[in-house]
């Protein structure tokens, strides 16, 4: 796929983006096919991803682009920013897609903490010791000090791995605030390990971290 | 254990172990993202600003998705020629 004048300057784009009709035409063409082409080198892992589903996140992306051009700082190159721009909203419509029918009920349950399915089984006997010393005093920071919106927040980020459109949708929140009470959350966490003595060492030394 | 759960663990446990006191959120981390790939993939070092990138990356999987594919994109349109000079 040849693209057409995509060797613009970061001005020239911005420019002609804002460009009426029809001299924005060309330059909404070569955003395509560079959106196009940067979609899928983004997506290629993702097998159940046709050259449709691309375009229609290029559309949509060209919309978003050209509507918050003036965000568009300069300090990287234009087709760069667009780029995250476009792939930044398709992996949230494949999120909210594959996430849409989830029961979040029963993800939160699924999501429970329990350490003993976590020791490895290893011909050490210390080890499993340490381990088990270490994921309970883990259990009981989660059950007992955070408060019950972290632990939720936490079991599914990390043991469900459930993206964050599909939680910020069930518990109202927005992204910043998510990633707050996750922050929250990971800082109580540790500061809870450290006062029962449990040294960032012994931890990525007993789960070889 | 199974390969899962030693995953799901090592994530959990990793992300706790690299909190930093201040950590950047979501939204600044995407406003900085293409910065942060272009550097990466340029033999500049990486500016200090951006480097706070790093620790939102380690505890936060869908940044972290958006800047691998991202990374894909960058580096697939370098190769391929796409790349308006700037």
């Amino acid at each position: 796929m040849d693209v057409g004048n995509s060797a613009r300057a970061n001005d020239d784009w911005l420019r002609e983006l804002r460009l009426p009709s029809p001299e924005s035409n060309s330059v909404l063409e070569d955003l395509r096919l560079i959106l196009f082409r940067g979609l899928k080198f983004a997506l290629s892992k993702y097998s159940s991803i046709s050259e449709a589903h691309i375009e229609d996140f290029v559309q949509d992306s060209i919309l978003k682009i050209t509507d918050k051009l003036d965000t568009f700082q300069g300090k990287s190159k234009f087709t760069t920013w667009a780029t995250k721009v476009a792939v930044h909203h398709a992996l949230s419509q494949m999120r909210r897609k594959h996430w849409q029918d989830a029961s979040y009920d029963e993800l939160v349950e699924r999501s429970e903490f329990r350490p003993d399915r976590f020791l490895a089984d290893r011909n050490n006997p210390e080890r499993i010791a340490n381990q088990e010393q270490i994921l309970k005093v883990l259990h009981n920071i989660i059950y007992q000090d955070l408060t019950e919106k972290q632990r939720e927040s936490v079991l599914l980020e990390y043991f469900h791995g459930l993206p964050k459109e599909a939680i910020l949708s069930k518990m109202d929140m927005n992204r910043n605030a998510f990633y707050k009470l996750i922050h929250d959350a990971r800082k109580k966490i540790k500061n809870g390990l450290e006062e029962a003595g449990i040294t960032a060492e012994m931890v990525a030394g007993n789960f070889d971290l | 254990m199974t390969e899962h759960q030693d995953a799901v663990l090592g994530r959990l446990l990793n992300a706790i172990l690299k909190t930093e006191p201040e950590e950047i959120n979501c939204d600044e981390c995407a406003e900085l993202l293409d910065q942060y790939v272009e550097h990466s993939h340029s033999s500049d070092t990486v500016p200090q600003e951006l480097l706070k990138i790093k620790a939102h990356l380690e505890s936060c999987h869908c940044c972290q998705e958006v800047q691998e594919a991202l990374e894909a994109a960058v580096q697939g349109m370098q190769e391929s020629g796409n790349s308006n000079a700037s």
